[in-house]
């Protein structure tokens, strides 16, 4: 009897791990991703957080719809659409925006500062997404880490008195960022953050909802 | 033979658990934080505090309702909202601000000028970083979170004139909290800096909520405590004394409320607790003086290296029993004498730099709360000395 049993768990240890696996085995799909930000009055922006978690998968295509739709006509501020393809397992990066040179190091010479380091940063939106498929083959399990980052402003620095020019400029950047993991669906969108804009004015009025969709 | 299929077992058996039980954690579906910062006047303030650590569920999504809809209270404020997705042992962060460089080491030219040569860079806006386990009752997560938002208390400085740093305010509340779907959760409420709020009375509070429909009428248990500071004259603080002691316990939370509306508020921090764990609520100024100097050719001493004394109120709390109704409570206050104004630096007549003088206030009591009992814990007078005197008071939720 024992040793029935115990060729029943050691089967069913292998079967349980060869299960899982397959469950690890993702290259073969191809995930087409769809990011969408949108800013909103901050009580409609509850409303869509509402939908987002409580309602059914139509509700939330709906309300994605007529988030589209009220953008397109200018009754809401689309902030963001970022859309890549990639496989299952490996990491995809979506973004638009041009990278912004700064210098970040000087050297005083000669009674001038000299630019000695600079440093890159690109603006836009950015998006790094890890797709990775669950048991359920529709199911996706998205880590996102999403980043907004635009110039406002600059500050400048006095290089020296008798510097002909007088100064150098630095950069001010105003971002936003938000880490998330979602467990979807292809079809159905989902709330991958809200986020206070930092455009905003005072006080603020307004948040920005940033929606994932995944579609076949 | 037989023994060769035993030991196997006990091999695989493990294993093959094993592999069950971290299927099952991955399988755990990533749940939603929402993260709100909201200033709002002092009695508005107090009032959600009750609202969120006595009411019921349903009371308590009310009250987060109003601040969310257009219909939120006069002179209220959004500081920042924020939500992500993420799973329990994981850490989720999200960020919004302005992202700040300014010149933290100078050179001197030889004609007296201070050369920037090297930058810090700050986030002037919010940060909120946590994590999710567990808690103690089944449907209930542990959040450990730190939510901090920095703001600029003044305009920065020309750097082509001096080397004087930018000032900051950090507000912070970092805790631990048990937390039930959809029943909105008070992690903090501290008084924004002076510098912050001027002449108003406003209050900063902190709520998390895991969003989704709300699983379970009941909220999970409150363990917080709030020490605030209130300053009055010394007759009027010598006869709130003697009436806050002869009031029994079950009226002391009143008469204290009566204090609210008269005195003025000087500083503030609820927070959740739990045992063994930090915790703080509070809202400090960063001011940056010099550390080190060098003289130019031209004679002229010009700061090259800073250092920060962070300014305003702390409000540490330790518990000291299980039962955390014994805790030890403290407040530390360290103010700037001089100089006066937010320069980091100054001079006198003979063109050298003025240390910078801080006046310090350290108190401490160990002392037993019975629940939404206020409690006084101390008493002293603010430098310079004058005909007032401050009062702090503590009060544990539980």
């Amino acid at each position: 009897m024992m040793v029935v049993i115990s060729r029943f768990l050691i089967v069913a240890g292998l079967l349980f791990g060869t299960g899982l696996a397959q469950t690890n085995d993702v290259s073969s799909y191809e995930t087409s991703v769809r990011i969408e930000a949108f800013e909103l009055p901050v009580a409609d922006a509850f409303n869509v957080q509402k939908i987002m978690s409580e309602g059914t998968a139509a509700e939330r295509q709906e309300i994605l719809q007529r988030l589209r739709e009220e953008g397109a006509a200018g009754k809401v501020k689309a902030v963001a659409k970022l859309e890549g393809k990639g496989m299952a397992g490996e990491k995809l990066e979506l973004g638009s925006g041009s990278p912004q040179t700064y210098p970040t190091g000087f050297r005083l010479t000669g009674g001038l500062a000299m630019v000695v380091s600079t440093e890159v940063r690109k603006t836009g939106w950015l998006a790094e997404l890890e797709i990775a498929t669950e048991d359920d083959q529709e199911q996706r399990t998205v880590t996102a880490y999403i980043r907004h980052t635009e110039m406002d402003g600059s500050r400048r620095h006095r290089a020296s008195k008798t510097d002909a020019q007088g100064s150098f400029e630095q950069p001010i950047f105003a971002s936003v960022s938000i880490q998330t993991r979602l467990v979807m669906r292809t079809g159905e969108p989902r709330l991958a953050g809200i986020f206070t804009p930092t455009q905003t004015e005072q006080p603020v009025s307004n948040l920005g909802v940033v929606i994932l969709t995944l579609e076949p | 033979m037989r023994k060769t299929t035993k030991m196997r077992t006990l091999l695989l058996l493990p294993t093959a658990l094993l592999f069950h039980a971290a299927s099952a954690d991955e399988a755990a579906a990533p749940v939603n934080l929402c993260v709100e910062v909201y200033e709002l006047q002092q009695a508005h303030a107090f009032s959600l505090q009750r609202i969120l650590t006595e009411g019921t569920a349903a009371q308590r999504l009310r009250a987060m309702e109003v601040l969310r809809s257009n219909e939120r209270p006069e002179g209220t404020r959004i500081i920042a909202i924020g939500q992500c997705a993420w799973k329990a042992g994981e850490r989720g962060q999200f960020s919004s601000g302005r992202e700040l460089i300014y010149p933290s080491l100078f050179d001197p030219s030889p004609d007296g000028i201070p050369i920037p040569s090297a930058f810090e860079m700050r986030l002037v806006g919010t940060r909120a970083e946590f994590e999710l386990t567990r808690g103690e009752s089944p449907d209930a997560l542990l959040l450990t979170s730190s939510v901090r938002t920095v703001e600029l208390a003044s305009r920065l400085a020309n750097p082509a004139d001096d080397a004087r740093q930018p000032v900051f305010v950090e507000s912070e509340v970092t805790t631990t909290a048990e937390l039930t779907t959809g029943v909105p959760r008070l992690l903090g409420m501290h008084a924004p800096h002076p510098d912050l709020r001027g002449a108003n009375a406003v209050l900063r509070v902190v709520v998390a909520t895991l969003v989704g429909a709300v699983a379970d009428t009941m909220p999970p248990p409150t363990s917080d405590a709030c020490i605030e500071v209130w300053e009055l004259p010394q007759p009027a603080a010598a006869t709130f004394k003697n009436l806050f002691e002869a009031a029994p316990a079950s009226e002391r939370a009143d008469v204290l409320n009566k204090l609210r509306t008269s005195a003025t508020l000087i500083a503030c921090g609820h927070r959740a607790l739990r045992p063994g764990l930090q915790s703080s609520a509070g809202s400090l100024k960063e001011y940056a003086h010099p550390k080190r100097f060098e003289t130019s050719g031209a004679g002229v001493h010009i700061p090259t290296e800073f250092e920060t004394t962070k300014l305003g109120c702390q409000m540490p709390v330790t518990i000291k029993t299980e039962g955390m109704l014994v805790l030890q409570c403290g407040f530390k206050e360290i103010v700037r004498l001089s100089p006066a104004k937010d320069d980091t630096y100054s001079s006198d007549a003979q063109g050298d730099v003025v240390p910078a003088v801080f006046n310090r206030v350290d108190i401490r009591a160990d002392t037993k709360f019975e629940p939404r009992v206020p409690q006084m814990i101390g008493a002293y007078l603010p430098h310079p000395t004058g005909k007032n005197v401050r009062m702090i008071f503590a009060t544990v939720f539980r």
